[in-house]
């Protein structure tokens, strides 16, 4: 587990095998799950930092002769996404380069890109594993589903349903008045759409139930309508949710939710040890992730 | 889920820099089988299992134990290759030592000793895996970090045991952790492993970034051989 040398493959020394057992590689960040459930962009400083302003409430009646009502703006809490570094070498020694008769058996730099970009989907997921973790937590104090998220002016909102649901028709049409009636940065009702579903894999069947059907899903009531239809709602099964079956979140249509920041995307290098004439292939990529916005989801703690 | 297990100690980095660990290659002697002692197990030596040397010349898997009662607790290195290994009767690298490979006597004849390659441990960091779920005062990211400076011993849980490559498995065994100053067991923990947040801290397996301290070849030793008196 350190150093590739000859020995570590020895069997791929000679032609002799028929395959080379191992995982896929390449076009691995086109693989990624991450991507469709966080937003993703990039970032040119070592931190950047979202602020939230909130104003200025309802406007007020004016008497006949009175001042207008004085609107004001309060600030709310400030979001900073700070740029990590991640990375991984193999070291291979110049025989094993020389001698390995598969290139299936080292791909180095394949290898690398898999364990790189594995790991990205693996950071990223942790925003899903830990959203009702209070240890931890985004710009409010408070974790990524709440029901006090803190509203600048003063007051709380949720981003939870009430009550937690099982997919399904039912969920969705409370879940859809819940999101209709979510209330903006002032505290008033805002609404939001709904705009994608994600999920743990175990839920895939009942999703593709409650959304792709024109009629209701449910049994005996086929000739009734599916109003979640309409919503075009799309599917996000994430494979690396993988600490829960039951609980799903909805994703809306508000901006700077789910963030996905590269500070520099993944990129290789190739340097020689030379009295070791020893091979190094390296890879690193610097990114960050969380949430600005809490509203751009509506979390199902089932 | 489960976190997952790579393999033995892992060379992480070279306390004083540098790319690339030295290496060195010493021999296995004519007939030698590891054990893992506590459960006996026949195994292999395997890429990742510690070694210690022996006065003999050759080396062997390092017995478990508290890393002062005898000089084979004291690892002298961590297996990194087998460039030389008697298989079908002829010499070529090889993976892993099947235990009990007969070449001659002892290290005779010196053409066809097994020869493996291993890291000394001395000025190197390493990464190892826990044997067992920490329980309830070991179980979040801030209890794994405090265990920074403790020692620990190794233990061995033989994997693969009925395949014809059974491996040591050799982990930290979590439950010796102590800060103790009279114990001054195998390992010491420097932190957590570079996978950081990205596993299961409630669950076994999980990584942590170790300095060997019970070691052979200390540099502050002045005597000759390998005990300790």
């Amino acid at each position: 587990m350190s150093e590739i040398f000859t020995s570590t493959a020895a069997l791929a020394l000679q032609e002799t095998l028929r395959t080379i057992q191992t995982d896929e590689h390449g076009s691995e960040g086109s693989k990624a799950v991450f991507p469709h459930y966080l937003m993703v962009k990039s970032m040119a400083d070592n931190y950047v930092e979202d602020y939230e302003i909130a104003g200025t409430g309802l406007a007020g009646e004016k008497p006949e002769g009175e001042a207008m009502p004085l609107g004001g703006i309060v600030e709310g809490p400030l979001t900073r996404y700070n740029a990590r570094t991640y990375g991984q070498r193999i070291i291979v020694s110049e025989e094993a380069m020389e001698d390995m008769k598969y290139d299936k058996v080292i791909q180095a730099a394949k290898r690398n890109g898999r364990s790189l970009w594995k790991l990205a989907d693996f950071d990223a997921v942790l925003i899903l594993v830990r959203a009702t973790n209070a240890s931890f937590v985004g710009g409010d104090g408070l974790p990524l589903a709440s029901a006090s998220h803190a509203l600048p002016g003063g007051g709380t909102y949720t981003n939870m349903m009430v009550t937690p649901m099982s997919p399904s028709k039912a969920a969705m049409y409370i879940a859809r008045a819940q999101l209709r009636q979510q209330v903006g940065h002032d505290g008033l009702i805002d609404g939001y759409e709904m705009k994608k579903v994600v999920f743990p894999v175990q839920q895939e069947g009942v999703w593709d139930e409650v959304l792709d059907s024109a009629k209701d899903p449910t049994p005996g009531a086929f000739n009734a309508v599916n109003s979640i239809y309409k919503e075009k709602v799309e599917k996000v099964p994430v494979k690396y949710w993988n600490n829960t079956t039951t609980n799903w979140l909805l994703q809306t249509d508000a901006e700077n939710g789910l963030m996905w920041f590269w500070r520099r995307k993944p990129k290789s290098n190739t340097w020689v040890t030379e009295d070791k004439t020893m091979m190094n292939y390296g890879i690193t990529a610097r990114w960050t992730r969380g949430w600005t916005n809490p509203r751009a989801i509506l979390f199902s703690d089932a | 889920m489960a976190n997952t297990h790579r393999y033995g100690f892992r060379f992480l980095r070279n306390l004083w820099g540098g790319d690339v660990p030295e290496v060195e290659v010493l021999p296995i002697a004519s007939g030698y089988q590891p054990n893992t002692g506590t459960p006996n197990t026949d195994v292999n030596l395997n890429i990742g299992d510690p070694v210690t040397k022996l006065e003999t010349g050759a080396v062997q898997l390092c017995t478990i134990g508290s890393g002062d009662a005898t000089t084979t607790e004291r690892v002298y290195g961590i297996v990194v290759g087998f460039p030389q290994v008697l298989i079908s009767g002829a010499i070529r690298p090889n993976a892993f030592y099947p235990g009990g490979t007969v070449y001659g006597s002892g290290l005779a004849p010196y053409t066809l000793q097994t020869k493996v390659a291993v890291i000394p441990v001395v000025g190197r960091e390493f990464e190892v895996d826990t044997q067992l779920a920490g329980g309830a005062s070991l179980n979040t990211y801030e209890e794994w970090q405090a265990a920074v400076g403790s020692v620990a011993t190794f233990v061995y849980s033989p994997i693969n045991t009925t395949s014809s490559n059974p491996k040591a498995n050799p982990l930290i065994d979590e439950t010796s952790l102590t800060d103790a100053t009279a114990s001054s067991l195998q390992l010491r923990v420097n932190g957590i492993g570079r996978i950081d947040d990205k596993q299961d801290f409630t669950l076994a397996n999980v990584a942590l970034r170790v300095v060997f301290n019970a070691v052979q070849e200390s540099p502050i030793r002045t005597a000759g051989g390998f005990d300790e008196s």
